[in-house]
């Protein structure tokens, strides 16, 4: 018996069935699994959903009176809960898609400061934050000519990219003296480029969380007809390149925690997009598609596999833009997309708990939260589901967004809004009130120690607000979300607005 | 009717009906009429096939399930519809219980998934690590300070059953 037991049983079960079954589970029992084996605590601990019931449970909220805990106990667990997770997913997400070009000015708010490039000069502002109690920095930085940079301001790092010899040679350097990282134990390595990319058509994407960064490349030449993308994941401090996929058609990424990646593609002449989690460390693939139900006609079901070696073609029709914005930690998903079909264009915003999503995708099916447009209203932990419309415009003002920790923040009818998620946010609540008058409505100091959760039951705590702001916003004008501050800066003339949330 | 070839070799016949609670076979079949060709479904064996056609035998006239709001947790939801007659028909021996999981994930018949899944869970239920160890005869491979740590971790789970 005992030999056959890498072959017998449980461990048989791939990630999503195990899954599944767990979810049977209820929650002293779960707990007890995580003493099963190694492999059981962290599946269990890394599940978000499984993790949700737990804590739904010790929040009291699904509690029936059985489990007989008092709620300092209750609060014990939680804490003890909280703090595991935040081990696993420490608050170091970040992304942009800043792009340094020369002369070029730019801008980046899910990092919490702002960035100014002029003719090899950086210029960086950190913004305040009084929830990490740092004050406001200004300091410059003289560079020789860059390509591309990258910026992390939390681990005080900043990389170029340089293409050299059609690869790019990456540097790590700290952010505040230009000199060589600290940290890092190769200071240099060269991560693949597009295969004859010039300058003026590439595009870099990038993230970095904590050690790896992961870097999308795309080259477009529409005049030649030439298409070519390059995904690559290095971790910075030891140079390894831990990843790197060649032509799939990954138009967005979105970095899920410190091993996992969750990628978009589009293969050409399909019409759907596919999104999957990859575990760069394992190299395991979670499979799932993100069908588009406006299309479903035109749209057939293709296998598993399909994105990992579809055709290549020179343009890719019906291309998909898709700026994720996404933090695990605070368990939100807003992922924009638009999609360019021949007679059609579609434009949609889908905000999601994380939970939800990350079940959609290990249960491989399509997502069911685009088929209705569900109202704010009906979204809550037994009808999860929201989606939105991207806000309305007006004509020729480009909707501009920006994401950061709970909060995500849109333009709408010339106003910025700033959509503010509570951790536990678990049912939208009426927001009449705030709409009735239009100013700025405080927002912060929803950490998770002032909630009264436990004293009142879960879902009738206050967890999202939808903040009318009284700025006007222009067409020329961008927002953003830095720590407590709304942002609005002038395309023009880079002068900045800020307004304290 | 739908004609299948399961791993071993062993060709099975069934009602279209039957065949298309199988979410693979109904993909595979298309739709379209008889089909004169067997599907080959190379994961299955024919002894858990026909675990699997006696299920969905039993379950041919099953109104559709109705949908379950996709936000609600997964506990929730279990045992629905999980009759008298499927209690029984899932009362099997372990390994024949994993490869029925397997193959419903495979085949994609998801009320059949849930059931074994659930029976999983069903039998991990009330009982100590070490019991589930050695139920499905797991090592566990922890660190003697690990090992420390679970024991606080069973006064936990016992906290919340009490």
């Amino acid at each position: 018996m005992a030999s056959r037991s890498t072959e017998c049983g449980v461990s048989k079960l791939s990630s999503d069935l195990l899954l599944q079954t767990l979810a049977h589970l209820p929650v002293p029992d779960l707990l007890r699994c995580r003493e099963l084996t190694r492999d059981f605590r962290a599946f269990i601990d890394e599940s978000c959903s499984l993790q949700y019931g737990v804590e739904l449970v010790l929040a009291g909220s699904e509690d029936d009176g059985s489990s007989g805990l008092t709620a300092s106990e209750k609060r014990r667990q939680l804490r003890r809960y909280k703090a595991l997770r935040d081990t696993l997913h420490p608050m170091l997400l970040s992304r942009n898609k800043v792009q340094f070009r020369g002369d070029e000015k730019s801008w980046d708010m899910q990092t919490g400061s702002l960035v100014l490039m002029r003719q090899g000069n950086l210029e960086f502002t950190q913004f305040a934050s009084a929830t990490r109690n740092t004050p406001k920095r200004v300091w410059e930085l003289w560079l020789d000519w860059q390509d591309f940079i990258a910026l992390d301001p939390r681990q005080d790092l900043l990389i170029t990219f340089q293409l050299q010899q059609g690869r790019f040679r990456v540097r790590i350097l700290s952010m505040s003296t230009g000199a060589r990282h600290p940290s890092a134990h190769n200071s240099e390595f060269y991560i693949p480029a597009p295969p004859g990319a010039d300058l003026d058509h590439l595009h870099l994407e990038y993230s970095v969380f904590e050690t790896k960064v992961t870097v999308l490349c795309t080259y477009t030449d529409h005049e030649l007809g030439r298409y070519y993308e390059v995904l690559c994941v290095a971790n910075w401090r030891t140079g390894y390149v831990l990843l790197s996929r060649h032509n799939q058609h990954i138009t967005a990424f979105c970095v899920l925690d410190a091993n996992r990646i969750m990628i978009a593609t589009t293969p050409p002449d399909i019409r759907a997009i596919r999104l999957s989690i990859l575990d760069f460390t394992s190299h395991y693939e979670e499979p799932t598609h993100l069908l588009l139900p406006e299309f479903s006609d035109r749209v057939s079901w293709y296998s598993a596999a399909i994105g990992s070696n579809c055709q290549r073609s020179a343009t890719s029709p019906g291309r998909l833009t898709l700026p994720f914005h996404a933090s695990q930690t605070d368990r939100i998903f807003v992922i924009e997309f638009s999609i360019n079909f021949e007679d059609e264009n579609l434009q949609r915003t889908l905000i999601l708990p994380s939970w939800c999503l990350e079940r959609a995708l290990v249960q491989s099916t399509s997502i069911p939260y685009l088929h209705t447009d569900v109202p704010w209203e009906e979204w809550g932990p037994r009808n999860t589901r929201l989606m939105t419309e991207r806000p309305s415009t007006s004509e020729g003002q480009t909707a501009d967004s920006s994401a950061t920790g709970m909060r995500y923040v849109t333009i709408e009818n010339g106003f910025a809004v700033v959509n503010d998620f509570n951790r536990f946010a678990l049912r939208h609540t009426s927001d009449s009130e705030l709409m009735e008058n239009p100013l700025v409505k405080i927002v912060s100091g929803s950490s998770i120690a002032d909630l009264p959760f436990f004293k009142r039951p879960i879902t009738t705590s206050v967890p999202y607000r939808r903040i009318v702001t009284s700025l006007p916003v222009s067409a020329t004008q961008r927002v953003g979300v830095a720590e407590d501050y709304l942002v609005v800066i002038e395309d023009d003339s880079w002068s900045l607005e800020m307004l304290c949330l | 009717m739908v004609t299948v070839v399961v791993s071993d070799g062993v060709t099975f016949t069934m009602e279209q009906d039957v065949a298309f609670q199988c979410g693979l076979i109904a993909d595979f079949a298309g739709g379209g009429g008889d089909q004169e060709e067997p599907i080959p479904i190379q994961a299955v064996n024919s002894t858990v096939m026909r675990k699997v056609i006696e299920y969905c035998e039993h379950h041919r006239n099953d109104p559709p399930q109705p949908e379950v709001p996709e936000g609600t947790p997964l506990e929730r939801k279990d045992r629905r519809g999980r009759d008298a007659w499927d209690k029984q028909f899932i009362q099997v021996e372990q390994e024949l219980l994993f490869e029925i999981i397997l193959a419903a994930n495979y085949l994609n018949i998801k009320p059949l998934l849930d059931l074994g899944c659930s029976q999983v869970a069903e039998m991990m239920k009330g009982k100590t690590p070490a019991e589930i160890q050695q139920m499905f005869n797991i090592v566990n491979g922890f660190t003697a300070d690990e090992e420390a740590q679970n024991g606080e971790g069973e006064e936990k789970a016992r906290n919340l059953n009490s």
